[in-house]
């Protein structure tokens, strides 16, 4: 007799947790199912043309306004794409890498656009770190988006 | 029963106790959200079952529900809970916990079966030596 009152035996005890780990292998798999691409290009010159335009803006005094608007809607969609593209299929990922990737690899590749973007800053000042890391990150959502559409 | 490590053993969950509540548990802990219909498929339950029972989790707060709209048509998204996703952790291990139990307990008893086996031979070989 266990705490919920009723009685368990191993055979039960092993059968739930099949059962329990079946279940989490197919969300795992409904959440690594292939995106359509279109929502990877999509977030990727989104992403791209919003950085890009805020860092013209600050470039560019007398289109300021308008370039700043254009950031806005682009980087409004780059979170609308990214939100649809997440919730595509009915199931969102939760946090794993699962695809065998090394760990450093996780970690490290999110850094080369911010490197990137240091090095802008270096040269360019807040226009070249806006715009190498809005090309750098759009870039990197747009190569991942090809890959995932090639391994699916 | 005490755990290995001399601790308290883990109970197991009386919300939890349930395959489709179990079920429901494990595969919101392997993702962010799942829509209604991802679920009612994934179980081979319908509406209203599955509707009950994410209530019932709801109610003990292991999930969250959300309703929402993807375009015109209304959408309901459930989500496992930091509390839920402790309780399913907590009743999978003493799932865990009851399974290595008897499987202890069976391969003692076999090693206690052969011991005897072999001391009932040596009894019978001893005289014919």
């Amino acid at each position: 007799m266990d705490s919920t009152g009723e009685p368990i035996d191993a055979r039960e005890a092993r059968s739930a947790l099949a059962a329990a780990c079946a279940a989490r292998v197919a969300a795992r798999k409904a959440g690594e199912r292939g995106r359509p691409r279109g929502y990877g290009i999509g977030q990727g010159l989104t992403f791209a043309v919003g950085f890009i335009a805020l860092g013209l803006a600050d470039r560019e005094p007398r289109w300021g306004i308008w370039l700043v608007g254009v950031a806005l809607v682009s980087l409004t969609g780059f979170f609308v794409l990214l939100w649809l593209g997440a919730h595509h299929g009915g199931v969102t990922r939760w946090f794993n890498r699962g695809d065998g990737r090394p760990g450093w690899r996780a970690w490290v590749v999110p850094f080369i656009p911010l490197a990137i973007g240091i090095a802008g800053a270096l040269l360019y000042g807040t226009t070249g770190w806006l715009v190498a890391f809005g090309v750098a990150c759009g870039g990197d959502y747009i190569l991942r988006a090809n890959r995932q559409a090639r391994t699916s | 029963m005490t755990s290995p490590t001399g601790g308290t053993p883990p109970a197991l969950d009386r919300e939890l106790h349930h395959p489709t509540r179990l079920a429901l548990a494990a595969y919101l802990s392997a993702c962010g959200e799942a829509e209604f219909a991802v679920l009612r498929d994934y179980c081979q339950i319908s509406d209203s079952t599955l509707s009950k029972t994410l209530s019932a989790l709801e109610k003990t707060g292991y999930v969250s529900i959300r309703k929402g709209y993807l375009g015109k048509r209304p959408r309901t998204w459930a989500a496992l809970t930091f509390t839920g996703r402790k309780a399913l952790t907590r009743h999978l291990a003493a799932l865990e916990e009851i399974a290595a139990t008897a499987r202890r307990a069976a391969d003692a008893c076999a090693q206690e079966e052969q011991e005897e086996q072999e001391e009932h031979r040596e009894e019978h070989e001893v005289p014919g030596a």
